[in-house]
């Protein structure tokens, strides 16, 4: 294993050089900066006999920010939990699952490509080193920069929600692997397209592009669920594929889209991974009453492990066969 | 029985086909030679005669169409052979990052060398290529010439049996073309093989032991220097004292190629000469007329044999079917 933890190190050492790793670690620790005056107070109704705990506020530099949680017939710390939930589905979803994964791979996306170049790449694999697994550790490398920023800003988060909110919830953690299993499924479709193309901006623009394509075809599943009457699209597709005369235009155009969503959703969906559920799958740990409205927490996870295990796959056959 | 050979190539062809098949571009075609271990051995031909395919096929860059290539006795491509090769690539481009001193140390793990081998071996190959004072300065700051020499040190770093070398001269100055062909031959008194991959006709001449010429993907010659520089007839240059008349006389019989006067009583003379009994009967024909033999070599230069065995260029790109 030497040779290959050799090449983690590098990829680790490279970005440390670059002054990238740097600058994302001041941003983080900014962000965490910006993040630390929010807290968490108890709102308190004065009775006559003792005051009463009646919700939270939610305050920034001790000025409320929102209207107070008020959930009379809930425990304070059941409100807690439902604030940092929200919290996490909010603040962190928003700045770790999008801009994070954004930066995370405008920075990895020279990683695949750069090693493959002319000139580089000779070298590399005249030595005595096999070709998959060198593909293997340059891509974990990649990663491991990302676990590293995604660790020490959930860390933080961690820290801060306990100090601040005196809530010690470690379930906070959860959401690093999941965050860095997010990142690694485009990670993947950049490394196809960086070993095919060795182009750092091609590799890029497809995963974002991928990235865009599973959020749309899993907000159209969740759309046409919510619109179509699917309990029948079986019989409603039987219908458009026989020559029936009789049937109605706007029964057409229904089953039209049942068509659509039996023949091209579904199979895409089912295919491709699935970011917006594994936000799900980080809240179905976050949220103790369980409100979301999760069948399986680890679908999304096996699904989408499946797409990367597949993809990876490609990637080693893709870099073992090649001519260079 | 395995092979001994350092390299051992035979009947290997190699096609490139564009992606739909339609085109197609033989770069080697049959090509079959021997490396005796302990020799220095260049590769030479003009652009696009195979050769770049040839090294990259010897380190598994490439895979033969047909044929086959082994690295001491192990099919070349696979990690056994990759362990015993130290390959120098012509335009070797070292990741920014890195110093000397970590580049070394990163080559040095992807050889299976443990830090402290590593640490150890680099500061002394360091010194060799005269890069010890460079060590701990980004490799961004090297010229391309420090950068070779920096790549040398790499291909030495674990010790291997056989070299390839990619035109490990290119971008130095004389100087440290010097410093480079005396590591090569100090590589090759360790007992080590060298494949050699140069344009430059006279730095090959003066420290290889054998040669290929390759033209578009055919082997033209595989032999010792002496040979190609022989070849059918031995092609003499005296450098002459004494009187002109007498000289002449002495010459005659030999059919004179070209005379050069150089100032009085000083000729540069050009003979062609059967063999090795013809030039020492010339010898002792100038002598006995009182000519003093001031120089005597060898006119046939590598550059005159390359040029007659390789063709001018040619579009060797054929239509498939």
């Amino acid at each position: 294993m030497k040779p290959y933890l050799a090449v983690i190190l590098d990829s680790f050492q490279a970005a440390a050089c670059s002054r990238i790793l740097w600058v994302t670690l001041v941003l983080i620790t900014l962000f965490l900066i910006a993040l630390a005056p929010i807290s968490l107070d108890e709102v308190q109704e004065k009775t006559d006999h003792s005051p009463t705990i009646t919700g939270l506020q939610l305050r920034y530099a001790g000025r409320d920010f929102g209207p107070a949680l008020q959930f009379p017939s809930q425990t304070t710390a059941e409100l807690r939990s439902v604030a940092l939930a929200w919290f996490m589905d909010h603040i962190v979803d928003l700045i770790v699952g999008f801009f994070g994964i954004f930066v995370a791979l405008i920075v990895s996306c020279g990683v695949i490509p750069d090693t493959y170049r002319t000139g580089s790449v000779e070298m590399l694999l005249s030595k005595p080193i096999s070709r998959p697994l060198l593909f293997l550790a340059k891509f974990v490398g990649g990663c491991a920069f990302v676990l590293m920023n995604i660790s020490y800003l959930m860390l933080g988060l961690f820290v801060i929600v306990g100090l601040r909110w005196g809530l010690w919830d470690g379930r906070i953690l959860i959401a690093i692997p999941v965050f860095v299993f997010y990142f690694t499924l485009l990670f993947s479709v950049s490394a196809l397209v960086g070993l095919l193309s060795r182009s750092a901006i091609l590799s890029l623009f497809a995963a974002l592009l991928f990235w865009g394509s599973c959020i749309l075809i899993a907000s159209s599943k969740q759309a046409m669920e919510k619109l179509l009457p699917l309990e029948q699209a079986t019989d409603r597709v039987t219908i458009v594929a026989g020559p029936s005369e009789e049937t109605s235009a706007p029964m057409k155009d229904t089953a039209f889209w049942q068509a659509v969503y039996s023949f091209g959703i579904v199979p895409l969906y089912t295919v491709l991974p699935k970011p917006l559920e594994l936000d799900d799958t980080v809240q179905y740990f976050l949220d103790s009453r369980r409100e979301r409205k999760v069948r399986d927490p680890w679908s999304p996870v096996r699904t989408s492990g499946l797409f990367l295990i597949v993809i990876l796959g490609i990637c080693c056959v893709i870099s073992w066969r090649a001519e260079y | 029985m395995r092979s001994m050979l350092a390299i051992e190539v035979q009947k290997l062809s190699k096609t490139y086909r564009s992606p739909l098949g339609l085109r197609r571009h033989r770069a080697l075609e049959d090509v079959s030679l021997a490396v005796e271990p302990g020799q220095i051995v260049s590769l030479l031909g003009p652009n696009g005669a195979g050769k770049t395919t040839l090294v990259k096929i010897l380190l598994g860059l490439l895979r033969p169409s047909s044929g086959m290539a082994r690295i001491a006795g192990e099919v070349a491509g696979s990690i056994r052979s990759r362990l015993q090769v130290g390959y120098l690539p012509e335009n070797l481009l070292t990741e920014s990052h890195h110093t000397a001193d970590s580049a070394l140390t990163y080559w040095g793990r992807l050889n299976y060398l443990s830090r402290t081998q590593s640490r150890l071996r680099r500061a002394e190959l360091l010194e060799t290529v005269g890069l010890d004072k460079w060590a701990s300065v980004p490799v961004r700051q090297f010229s391309k010439g420090m950068r070779q020499r920096l790549g040398l040190a790499g291909v030495l770093l674990h010790d291997p049996a056989i070299l390839i070398l990619d035109e490990p001269t290119d971008g130095l100055d004389p100087a440290g073309r010097k410093q480079v062909r005396d590591l090569i031959c100090a590589a090759k008194n360790q007992g080590k093989t060298i494949f050699l991959n140069s344009h430059l006709l006279q730095e090959v001449e003066q420290i290889s032991d054998q040669v290929a010429i390759l033209d578009r993907g055919e082997l033209k010659f595989f032999g010792s220097l002496t040979a190609i520089q022989q070849g059918e007839s031995l092609k003499v240059e005296f450098e002459l004292r004494g009187a002109e008349t007498e000289a002449r006389a002495a010459l005659d019989l030999y059919g004179e190629v070209g005379w050069q006067q150089i100032d009085k009583a000083h000729y540069r003379v050009l003979l062609n000469l059967a063999n090795q009994t013809a030039i020492d009967q010339c010898i002792d024909g100038l002598r006995a007329g009182g000519i003093s033999i001031v120089g005597l070599k060898y006119a046939y230069s590598l550059e005159d044999a390359f040029l007659q065995l390789v063709s001018p260029a040619k579009d060797s790109v054929e239509e498939a079917g």
